[in-house]
Formats: structure tokens, sequence, C-alpha cells
């Protein structure tokens, strides 16, 4: 299991049935994911559209996370 | 003179276990502790002896709420969705159907902390796990603070930390995504 802080977009709009939420959570198989930027409503969806999340995975789900373009990890460790 | 001390470990300021007739609204009846509940537009009634939304209104979301005086508890209710769909579980800092914290789960197979801020929602947090129609989820949620808190059977913990949205705000209650898909029971609200 992997611990890490992953730079992802935000999508949504925020309306029922389409909340605002870190893209990453819907691209991949995710066992946890939490904002820890706290960025306020009002100011969603930010420009530049970036968000810092924590997540935890497995190591494959890590590794694809790492690898994809649309991602960026600050760090990460072994959870 | 005899004089007794007692160190409780938390006190029920709400208990309900939606015990009573099949078609009585929520809101006309008080729970087991604690006050009569107000909701949204929506319509929640006790069927089977537990909680059910069972018709859809103008308001945003379903939500019952019980008027408690604290902004920090601890709140324990079972979820069982019957039909795959909507949102269902605990709602916390609940001022309106607009503004509130959802606690919730989806067939989808997450758990989730949403901020609901003027009718907008945002997912805080979530987690990624199995959820089955027909079958009991306790969930729990515990404010404290600018930290919500979450866990389904004990486990698949989420936190959010920046929960500053109705912080002070001090009824929590029930929150269900659409009409006939879930079941809530033994709402459990303490200090």
């Amino acid at each position: 299991m992997i611990r890490a802080r992953i730079l992802t977009p935000w999508i949504g709009t925020g309306q029922s049935g389409d909340p605002y939420r870190a893209q990453i959570a819907g691209d991949y198989a995710l066992d946890t994911c939490v904002d820890v930027t706290g960025q306020p409503v009002v100011n969603l969806i930010p420009g530049p559209n970036l968000v810092t999340v924590e997540i935890k995975c497995g190591q494959a789900v890590y590794d694809a996370v790492a690898a994809d373009p649309n991602y960026t990890v600050l760090w990460s460790e072994p959870a | 003179m005899k004089i007794l001390i007692w160190h409780g470990m938390d006190s029920a300021l709400v208990y309900d276990t939606f015990t009573g007739a099949d078609g009585t609204n929520l809101t006309s009846r008080s729970p087991d502790i604690g006050p009569t509940p107000t909701a949204s537009d929506w319509t929640f009634q006790i069927q089977g002896n537990k909680a059910q939304c069972t018709a859809v209104g103008a308001d945003p979301f379903g939500v019952v709420k019980y008027e408690t005086n604290r902004a920090n508890v601890a709140i324990t209710a079972t979820v069982n969705i019957s039909v795959a769909g909507s949102r269902h579980g605990i709602a916390a800092r609940v001022s309106n159907p607009s503004n509130f914290w959802r606690i919730t789960i989806r067939t989808a197979g997450i758990f989730e902390i949403m901020e609901v801020n003027g009718g907008t929602q945002t997912v805080r947090a979530s987690a990624a796990l199995t959820i089955n129609t027909g079958v009991d989820y306790a969930l729990r949620c515990v404010t404290s603070g600018a930290t919500i808190s979450g866990s389904v059977d004990g486990g698949n913990d989420i936190s959010y930390a920046s929960a500053t949205h109705n912080q002070t705000v001090t009824a929590h209650g029930l929150d269900s995504g659409n009409a006939n898909e879930a079941s809530i029971d033994n709402l459990r609200i303490t200090t």
C-alpha cells in the first residue's frame, strides 16, 4: 500500500448528481482520496485547475498514476 | 448524605430506533431520546420500524435534522440500500437543505464526506468499498472542530481537516438522496 500526495484537476459542476470531485478518484481504483488543500467552494473550479489530494492505493495503481501525465506526484511513501 | 459521582463515557443526545406504525412521519413524533426532528420538504416516514425517505420534494436534498446544541458530536446509524442509485447516510451540521455535510454510501462502491455549501456539492474525502443492496452498513461520523471523520463497519476511515463550513452548527441527522431506495435505523448522536 502506498500513500501519496498528488496534484489532480477538479471535475464536475457542483450540482446534484455531478459534485465537484478530484478527477483522479474516478480514473483510478484508489482506496482513499482526501482533499488536503481545503479550497473554498466559492473558488471552485480554480485557475489553474489543480487540487492536492492524499491518496492510498496499491503499488500497481500508484505506478500507473505516477506514469500518467494528467497527474503530478508530490511525494509518496509506504502506507 | 450520600453523593453519587458518575463518570459517563458519553451522553446520548439523540437516539431514534424509528419504532412506530408504518407511514408515520418522522417529524410528527419524538425519538427514544432527544427532540422531535425537522426535515426538508422531502417526506421521511417510518417503514418496518426504520426511517425511509418516501417522497422527494423541491428542496435540493432530503435531510432530517435533530437539534442537539452541540457542534462536536459522534453520529452513528445503520444504512441499508435496497435500490442502487443515490447516496444515503448521515447528515452533520445541518442548517438547511442547502448547507450541511453528507457522510454517505452508494452502491457504486463508495463512501464519501461531501460538503453542501449554498447547494453546491463537493466531495472532500472518499473511500472505495463494496456496498451491496440489502445489507446493513454501520456508518459513523465524528465532528470535531474543523475535522469531520467517517467510517463504515469500523473501517474504511476517511477524514477531512478543513471542514470550516457550518462548523458551529448543532443540528445533525439523516440524509437520503432519493425516495424509496434505502432505510436508516438506530440513529444515535452522542457527545
